[in-house]
């Protein structure tokens, strides 16, 4: 198996694990998509013969950079910054200045299912794109 | 999950506020690493800033550009966190904050990115979005907090409510 499918197969591996937490703790899979994404890049930057580095802004920032001239580099673009605020965001409380929320109350399951649509189907475009 | 003596109390309790660009910013103050000016008209007209890092001013030029053409009504500020005060390895991301009265994270962050992304596109640094409410930020101004001071004291206001 080459480094581009294996990070191809994590992806989706990534992306079934997420469908499967919906039903439960709908919040987590934000981070899932935020995964599956990122080793989506991997499998698309190492199929061009780049290196994936280890730093999360440098791989999503090599992500980008390998779609260059792609017609879905402005897709790939806004969701990493999506998925990177997200990260961010869900592995702590959030403060409104007169308490504290739950991050799962920030993301419906309704945003969460949309979000992971769109990220399956960047992981379905770049499958087809590697070879 | 809130009981309600947590919320009852919660205007009693010190906020904390201890975001991950806090050590950058200490280092900036403590080594005299001069503010930049607080809006970006002061940046293009500024002779005050030394050694200012030539691949940051336009990419919040071009950022306050696209985020001016999709601003959101409840959105106060867009701030560029800490862009000239010296990192310790090459900058792979720019730290942005965004406050206002924010009732959906998702729908806010959705939003900003899709205003974001023609400029990541563009110098392929990743805008580093956190989002925080207004009536956060407002506690954190009028408790005086130190590390809002410093975050708001090293910060550019790429966006600003009524611009």
């Amino acid at each position: 198996m080459t480094e581009s499918k294996i990070y191809i197969s994590l992806a989706q591996r990534f992306l079934t694990g997420g469908s499967a937490a919906i039903a439960q703790s709908h919040e987590l899979v934000g981070f899932t998509c935020y995964h599956a994404f990122e080793s989506a890049g991997g499998a698309y930057a190492t199929s061009r013969g780049k290196d994936y580095p280890r730093r999360h802004a440098s791989k999503l920032n090599v992500f980008v950079a390998s779609c260059n001239n792609r017609r879905f580099r402005h897709s790939v673009s806004a969701l990493a910054i999506h998925l990177g605020a997200l990260r961010n965001q869900f592995l702590y409380p959030i403060q409104t200045g007169s308490g504290w929320l739950h991050p799962m109350v920030q993301i419906s399951r309704a945003d969460v299912e949309k979000l992971h649509r769109r990220v399956s189907g960047i992981v379905r475009v770049i499958e087809r794109e590697i070879p | 999950m809130n009981t309600y003596r947590d919320l009852r109390d919660a205007h009693k309790r010190p906020q904390s506020f201890h975001p991950p660009w806090m050590p950058r910013l200490h280092r900036a103050e403590k080594r005299g690493v001069e503010p930049p000016p607080a809006t970006l008209p002061q940046i293009a007209t500024s002779q005050i800033i030394s050694g200012i890092d030539e691949t940051v001013a336009p990419i919040l030029q071009f950022s306050a550009r696209e985020l001016t053409s999709r601003w959101r009504k409840n959105w106060k500020s867009v701030l560029a966190v800490g862009p000239f005060a010296p990192s310790q390895r090459p900058r792979d991301s720019i730290q942005f904050v965004l406050y206002g009265d924010i009732r959906s994270l998702n729908a806010n962050l959705e939003h900003i990115s899709q205003a974001l992304a023609a400029t990541y596109s563009e110098f392929e640094i990743l805008p580093d979005v956190y989002v925080f409410h207004e009536r956060y930020v407002d506690t954190l101004l009028n408790e005086d907090n130190r590390n809002w001071t410093l975050t708001r004291k090293y910060s550019v206001a790429i966006g600003q409510q009524y611009d």
